[in-house]
C-alpha cells in the first residue's frame, strides 16, 4: 500500500503565490486604472447622491442629543444586521468560496486545511476591511455635513468601524461555517445578536458590544475609552474565524464554488434571472415537495384557467422564507412610504425598489414558462396569451404585498389618511410592480440583444434605459403618494388625489399588458425570431 | 489483507431524498470493485462520501483505519470525479506538478510524464486543459488521480468520453494500480470493467442489493 506524505502548507502557500504571479502579469494596466477611475466615480456620485438625500443643514441641538443618545445604538444595529446576515451565510458554508478544482485538488490533499484556508481567508478579510473602510468613510463624510466635528475625524473613524464590522461579520461567518453551526443555529444566534442591539437602541444603553462599536464611530461628538472594547471584540471574532476556518465542510464548499462563480459571470452580464436562480440555489432555497394548499382541477375543464391555475401550484409550493421576504419587503416599502410623507421623498426610490424585488418573486410562473420557452413555444397558443395569463396570480400575490405595506404603515401615521392613501395606491402600485418585474423576465437577457442596428454610441444609453425601466417602472405606481402629500398641504384631500394620479398611472401595466401580449407576434412579421426578445 | 474501506450503516439524506441507506462494505488491498446501478442509485454519493467531499447523515466511513475525510485518509485516497474538476491558468504539466507536490511526492516529474504518455496526452502536455475537449480533460483527470501515492482509488464514470486508446491505457493503469496494492473501486454503467474487477457492488435506490462476483450477466442486469 502506497500513502501520500502529509505536505508542509508553505507547499500551498508558494504555489498559490506563483499562480497569483502569473495571473498578475496578465493583467493589462491600462484596463485595471480604467476600473479603478470606474470605482472612483462610482463612489463620488454615491458621496453626491447621499449628502444631497441627507441635505446639508447642521442639526439642532435636540436632534444632536438624540444623536448623542441613540446614534451608538443606532450604528450597533446596522453592525449587528451585518453580522446576523454573515451567520446566515456562515451557516450555509459562506463566506469563502474556494475555487472548484481546490476542493478537489488541494481540500483532498494530506494538506492542514485551516494553514490551506488562511490564505483565501485572510484574503477575503483584508477586502472586506478595505470595503468596509470605504464605506464607513463614504458614512463619516455624509455624517460630517450635518454634525460638528472635523471632516478628517469623520472620515477616519467611520472607515475605522467600517472596517471592523466588516473583519467581524466575516470573521463570525467564518466561524459558523467552520464549526458547521447549523442553519437553524446560525440563524439563531443572528437573531440573538439583532435583538441585543435592537433593545439597546430601545432603551437608550449600551450593552451590547456592537453598541460599543457604533461608540467608536461618534468619537468626534465625545471621546469614550470603553468603545475600544468593540473594535476588540471585532479583531476576536476575525482571528477566531480564521483559526476555525479549517473546519470548513467540503459538501458546502464545492457547492459555493460552483454557484458563486456562476452568479458572478450572471452578475457580470446583467442577468438578472440567472442571479435569482442562482440566489436560491446558494441559499438552498427550494420549492415545497408538498404545497401548502394542494389545488384540485375537474377533469375536462380545458384550457380555461389553465394557467391561473399552474401559476398558484408554483406560488403555493413557495418554502417559507420566501413568503416571509415578501412580507418583509412589504413592510419596507410601508415604512418608507411614510417616509416619505414625512419628508424624505427620495425614500419612494427604496419602496419602489422592495415592490419591483417582491414582484420578481412573484412573477415566478412566468419566469418558468420563459425559462423552458422550448416547451411554452410548443403549446398550440401564442407565446403572449400564455404570458399575459401569468400575470393575473402575481397581481392577487403583489396585493398581498401592498396590504401588509399599508399595513406596517398604520401604526406610523394617521389610520383614516394611511387606508385613504394606501388604499388609493394599491392598484396603481401592485399593476405597476408586476409590470416592472414582468418586463425583467420576459425580455431577453443583455448577452443577446447585442448586435442590433442602434447607433453605436447610444448603446451606453439604451444599456442604462435597459437596466433602469424595471424598476422604475415599479417606482412609478407609488407617484400617488407623493400627489397626496403635495395637496395635503393645501388643505385638499389626500386621498382623491392620489385616486386620481392612480387612474392616470394605470396606463403602464396596460401598455405592458400589451407589450407581453404582443411582441411575439411583432417579432414574428419582423422576421428576429421568438423567444426571449 | 488490510482493509483499506470500511463503510457500516452508512446513510446520506439530501433532505427529503435518500441517496444511500444503511450500506455497509468493507474493502481490502488490490481488491479491483465494480460498483454497478442505475441512474440516482447512490453509486456518486458513495464515491463521494468516502472521498470526504460528502458527510455521511448516519454511520461510518473509514479509510485505512481513519475517518473519510480526515487528514490520514485523504492521504490515502484517490479521487476521480466524473465531471473533470481542473484549473483554467494551469497546464496539463503545471496540473502533475501541483497535485504531485501536494501530496508530498517526489516522482512527479517522472511519473506524470509517463502517466501523459500512456494516457495520449504527451502533445498536449502544455496546453491549458480548460480548451480540451470532454475525452482530453478526462484524461487529465485520470492523471492527476494516479499521479499522486494513494491505497484507495475511487473513479466515477471514467470510461465518458474516452477514445479506445485512452480505455485500454485506463483500464491498464488500474490493473496495475491493483496489483501495486490498492484498492480499485469503480463506479460505472458501461461494462469495459466487468473482465477486470473482482467484485461486484450493485446498487438501487441508495441500497446494496449485490455483493458478489462480477459477471457481465449480472452486472448487465443490475446496471438496467
Amino acid at each position: 500500500m502506497s500513502v501520500a506524505r502529509p505536505v508542509d502548507p508553505s507547499v500551498v502557500g508558494g504555489l498559490r503565490r506563483a499562480r497569483r504571479r502569473r495571473r498578475l502579469a496578465a493583467v493589462d494596466l491600462f484596463e485595471a486604472l480604467y476600473q479603478a477611475y470606474l470605482a472612483a466615480l462610482a463612489v463620488g456620485i454615491i458621496i453626491a447622491l447621499g449628502s444631497g438625500v441627507t441635505g446639508d443643514a447642521r442639526l439642532g441641538p435636540s436632534a444632536l442629543a438624540q444623536v448623542r443618545t441613540h446614534g451608538a445604538a443606532a450604528v450597533g444595529l446596522a453592525v449587528a444586521v451585518a453580522i446576523a446576515v454573515a451567520l446566515r451565510s456562515g451557516g450555509r458554508g459562506g463566506p469563502l468560496a474556494v475555487e472548484g478544482p481546490d476542493v478537489t485538488h488541494v481540500l483532498l490533499a494530506p494538506v492542514d486545511r485551516r494553514a490551506a484556508l488562511a490564505g483565501p481567508a485572510t484574503q477575503q478579510l483584508r477586502f472586506g476591511a478595505f470595503a468596509g473602510g470605504t464605506a464607513g468613510a463614504v458614512v463619516g463624510l455624509i455624517a460630517y455635513r450635518r454634525l460638528p466635528g472635523t471632516p478628517g475625524a469623520w472620515v477616519l473613524w467611520g472607515a475605522l468601524v467600517g472596517g471592523l464590522a466588516a473583519v467581524a461579520a466575516l470573521g463570525a461567518a467564518m466561524g459558523a461555517s467552520g464549526r458547521r453551526l447549523s442553519r437553524l443555529t446560525a440563524n439563531g444566534l443572528g437573531l440573538v445578536v439583532l435583538a441585543w442591539s435592537a433593545a439597546d437602541l430601545a432603551l437608550g444603553v449600551t450593552s451590547s458590544p456592537f453598541t460599543l462599536l457604533g461608540n467608536l464611530s461618534l468619537w468626534p461628538l465625545g471621546f469614550d475609552w470603553t468603545a475600544l472594547g468593540g473594535a476588540v471584540v471585532a479583531l476576536v471574532l476575525a482571528v477566531l474565524g480564521l483559526a476555525l476556518v479549517g473546519g470548513l465542510s467540503l459538501e458546502a464548499a464545492e457547492r459555493r464554488s460552483r454557484l458563486v462563480g456562476q452568479l458572478r459571470f450572471a452578475a457580470t452580464v446583467r442577468d438578472l434571472r440567472a442571479v435569482m436562480l442562482l440566489r436560491r440555489q446558494l441559499a438552498q432555497e427550494r420549492p415545497r415537495t408538498r404545497p401548502w394548499v394542494r389545488l384540485a382541477t375537474r377533469p375536462g375543464s380545458g384550457t380555461r384557467l389553465a394557467v391561473w391555475t399552474r401559476g398558484w401550484r408554483g406560488i403555493l409550493r413557495w418554502p417559507a422564507r420566501r413568503v416571509a421576504r415578501l412580507v418583509l419587503l412589504g413592510a419596507v416599502t410601508g415604512v418608507s412610504l411614510r417616509g416619505v410623507w414625512a419628508g424624505t421623498a427620495p425614500l419612494v426610490v427604496v419602496a419602489g425598489l422592495a415592490l419591483w424585488l417582491a414582484a420578481l418573486e412573484a412573477v415566478e410562473p412566468l419566469a418558468q414558462e420563459v425559462d423552458t420557452a422550448d416547451r411554452r413555444d410548443s403549446y398550440p397558443r401564442a407565446e403572449g396569451w400564455i404570458e399575459l395569463r401569468h400575470l393575473a396570480v402575481p397581481c392577487v400575490v403583489m396585493a398581498a404585498v401592498a396590504v401588509v405595506g399599508i399595513g406596517a404603515a398604520l401604526p406610523l401615521g394617521q389610520i383614516g389618511l394611511v387606508l385613504g392613501v394606501g388604499g388609493s395606491t394599491l392598484l396603481p402600485a401592485v399593476t405597476c410592480a408586476v409590470a416592472g418585474a414582468a418586463v425583467s423576465v420576459v425580455r431577453a437577457p443583455p448577452l443577446a440583444v447585442v448586435g442590433n442596428n442602434l447607433m453605436p454610441e447610444l448603446t451606453g444609453l439604451r444599456a442604462l434605459v435597459r437596466e433602469l425601466l424595471p424598476p422604475v417602472l415599479a417606482t412609478a405606481g407609488l407617484l400617488p403618494v407623493l400627489a397626496a402629500r403635495a395637496v395635503a398641504t393645501h388643505h385638499y384631500s389626500p386621498t382623491a388625489a392620489a385616486a386620481n394620479v392612480a387612474v392616470l398611472l394605470l396606463f403602464i401595466p396596460v401598455a405592458v399588458g400589451a407589450w407581453v401580449h404582443t411582441r411575439g407576434q411583432v417579432a414574428a412579421v419582423a422576421g428576429v425570431g421568438r423567444g426571449r426578445t | 489483507m488490510t482493509r483499506v474501506l470500511v463503510t457500516e450503516g452508512l446513510g446520506k439524506d439530501y433532505d427529503e431524498t435518500v441517496a444511500l441507506e444503511d450500506l455497509s462494505v468493507r474493502v481490502e488491498e488490490g481488491e479491483r470493485v465494480i460498483v454497478v446501478g442505475p441512474n440516482g442509485s447512490g453509486k456518486t454519493t458513495l464515491l463521494r462520501v468516502t472521498a470526504g467531499l460528502l458527510e455521511p447523515s448516519h454511520g461510518l466511513v473509514e479509510v485505512v483505519g481513519a475517518p473519510a475525510g480526515s487528514l490520514p485518509a485523504r492521504a490515502a485516497t484517490s479521487y476521480v470525479p466524473d465531471a473533470p474538476v481542473l484549473y483554467d491558468d494551469l497546464s496539463v504539466a503545471e496540473h502533475l506538478e501541483y497535485v504531485g507536490r501536494l501530496h508530498g511526492t517526489d516522482d512527479w516529474d517522472e511519473w506524470g510524464q509517463e502517466l501523459v504518455v500512456r494516457l495520449g496526452l504527451e502533445e498536449r502536455v502544455d496546453d491549458l486543459p480548460a480548451r480540451f475537449s470532454r475525452g482530453l480533460r478526462q484524461k487529465t483527470s485520470i492523471a492527476l488521480g494516479l499521479v499522486r501515492p494513494f491505497s484507495l482509488l475511487l473513479v466515477d464514470e471514467p470510461f465518458v468520453g474516452l477514445d479506445a486508446g485512452g480505455r485500454q491505457a485506463l483500464l491498464e493503469l488500474l490493473d496495475e494500480s491493483a496489483r501495486a496494492g490498492a484498492a480499485v473501486v469503480v463506479a460505472t454503467h458501461q461494462l469495459e470493467y466487468v473482465d477486470q474487477a473482482s467484485r461486484c457492488l450493485g446498487l438501487r435506490d441508495g441500497r446494496l442489493v449485490y455483493d458478489g462476483p462480477a459477471t457481465p450477466g449480472r452486472v448487465e442486469r443490475l446496471v438496467s
